[in-house]
């Protein structure tokens, strides 16, 4: 069996840790790592910058930055995942830093992929509550709807999300905790 | 979505449930086809204008800066076969992390370092973990003579390349640089801090073992001997097994101070238990008083020191002769 076979093999997938050493021995190997994170790290900077050019940019920028840094990422230290994102969000304050004077986050992308197959009906009511779930996240603050990218743009657990973030994972957990509280109680009161 | 253990947004409330997956619906966006141009299959312009530039120096450089560059805990993993000109370079400034002294002390320490018949000296200033300066000089008589260097003060950080008289210098934000991982072999690249803590860096990965085998004096110094070999049962199954079962005979030896963890010795063997590289710390100094001096770059006359913003900036002015 190849290295791709074995890492798209659903059954039986190679860690990140392997496809790490794998890319590390033969760099073409890295398009392995690429290609299983792309979509979570783009997703993520595109919530991150609300800019889908900026963020096919920044995407690019972050996995050209990794695959120089592979040879010094420690496996004790973190998960790839976590040292990927944090990669990424560095290379999007730098960006931030350097051309835009706010982060833009009213643009998260319009959901389109749930609605496949449900009645027009359903689909009506699946936008109206996902418009309505944006215009909430406007009222959160910057941090805390970095926390909501993180966890559910790039699918990172707590312990992931603390690492990127630098905090503590008791502390991500409090305000994702409380975060997700804050907006349930709004949306539950506006759902149909 | 995956489910975590211990997840702090599922509470298991219908309401919570919908609000989970409208967020998940909500952050999702269609993937544009992005291709990744991987510089080792297709090297930019710069880095071939590197290579190019680094091909005509002695194999001393190459050697040399390839071993300092690929001793690092992945040593099976991680290869370390002949690599070209612009590799070496990428290795040896790749970012690394977090080097930690696992009491604080600073130090100063000299090694001799031996690769492919060359000698060349390394030098280590070590203040905190972003306070250091690295050095690593040709033997007398090398032609042509070299240094590469790298001074880290808090913010600032400045890499230095000389080739004989010519010298390239560059500053840029410590946080812009990442570190660059010029010469690490004096520094303890991790925050170990027991004997398990280093078995255990030099584990990870799976396509190695190690185990302590006693204990010897390096430089005055009392010092852990660990040796490190191939183990390819443990390593996934694909090219990764099969290279990992190709170095079965040879093993690196590492001597790690037993006070400071700071690496003070390294001999690698090839599959026929011949030394390919080696390390070797001849005066250290813990707890040394360093002057501040050290930890900021003073070019040469005539040298003008260019500002920097990333890493792959750096490397191109510093190769730029």
């Amino acid at each position: 069996m190849t290295l791709a076979a074995a890492a798209n093999d659903t059954a039986a997938p190679l860690s990140d840790e392997a496809l790490v050493l794998a890319a590390r021995e033969r760099p073409a190997d890295f398009g392995l790592l690429y290609e299983r994170y792309l979509p979570r790290v783009y997703r993520y900077l595109v919530a991150r910058t609300g800019l889908r050019d900026e963020a096919a940019d920044l995407t690019q920028t972050a996995f050209l930055k990794a695959f120089d840094a592979l040879p010094h990422y420690a496996p004790r230290k973190g998960t790839f995942a976590a040292w990927l994102f944090r990669i990424a969000r560095n290379a999007a304050a730098d960006a931030h830093r350097k051309r835009r004077p706010t982060v833009a986050w009213d643009g998260l992308p319009e959901a389109l992929t749930a609605t496949n197959g449900a009645s027009p009906e359903a689909i009506a009511e699946k936008r109206e509550r996902l418009d309505r779930l944006r215009h909430l996240l406007l009222g959160v603050d910057a941090d805390k709807r970095e926390l909501l990218a993180l966890r559910f743009a790039s699918d990172l657990s707590s312990r992931e999300i603390a690492h990127v973030v630098g905090k503590s994972e008791s502390a991500v957990k409090k305000q994702l905790t409380r975060t997700i509280a804050t907006l349930k109680e709004y949306y539950h009161d506006e759902l149909p | 979505m995956t489910n975590f253990p211990d997840d702090p947004i599922a509470d298991g409330d219908p309401v919570t449930t919908q609000l989970n997956a409208d967020l998940t619906d909500l952050f999702a966006a269609t993937v544009p086809d992005l291709k990744f141009e991987r510089p080792a299959m297709a090297p930019s312009r710069a880095e071939r204008r590197i290579s190019f530039r680094l091909a005509g120096l002695a194999a001393g450089i190459v050697a040399v800066a390839v071993a300092a560059a690929v001793i690092t805990p992945g040593l099976f993993g991680g290869g370390t076969q002949a690599v070209d000109a612009a590799e070496i370079l990428a290795r040896a400034s790749a970012v690394t992390e977090n080097h930690t002294l696992a009491d604080g002390a600073s130090y100063h320490l000299v090694a001799e370092i031996r690769a492919a018949g060359d000698v060349s000296t390394s030098e280590t200033w070590y203040g905190a973990d972003d306070r250091y300066r690295t050095e690593q000089r040709s033997s007398a008589g090398s032609e042509p003579s070299f240094v590469i260097g790298q001074v880290v003060n808090g913010a600032d950080t400045w890499l230095y390349l000389g080739v004989d008289d010519a010298v390239n210098a560059v500053h840029g934000d410590s946080s812009a640089l990442g570190l660059a991982g010029v010469n690490l072999l004096g520094m303890s690249l991790s925050d170990q801090s027991s004997l398990a803590d280093i078995l255990d860096e030099y584990t990870t990965g799976s396509c190695q073992s190690a185990e302590q085998q006693g204990a010897e004096a390096i430089a005055g110094r009392s010092a852990y001997v660990i040796v490190v070999t191939p183990d390819p049962a443990n390593c996934p199954e694909g090219e990764m097994r099969l290279k990992t079962e190709s170095l079965t005979g040879s093993s690196v030896t590492l001597w790690v101070d037993q006070e400071t963890f700071v690496t003070l010795g390294i001999e690698q063997t090839d599959v026929d238990g011949v030394a390919a590289f080696t390390y070797a710390v001849t005066e250290v100094q813990v707890g040394a008083d360093l002057p501040e001096s050290t930890f900021t770059y003073e070019a040469p006359v005539g040298v003008t020191i260019q500002e920097t913003t990333d890493i792959s900036d750096a490397k191109d002015k510093l190769s730029g002769f």
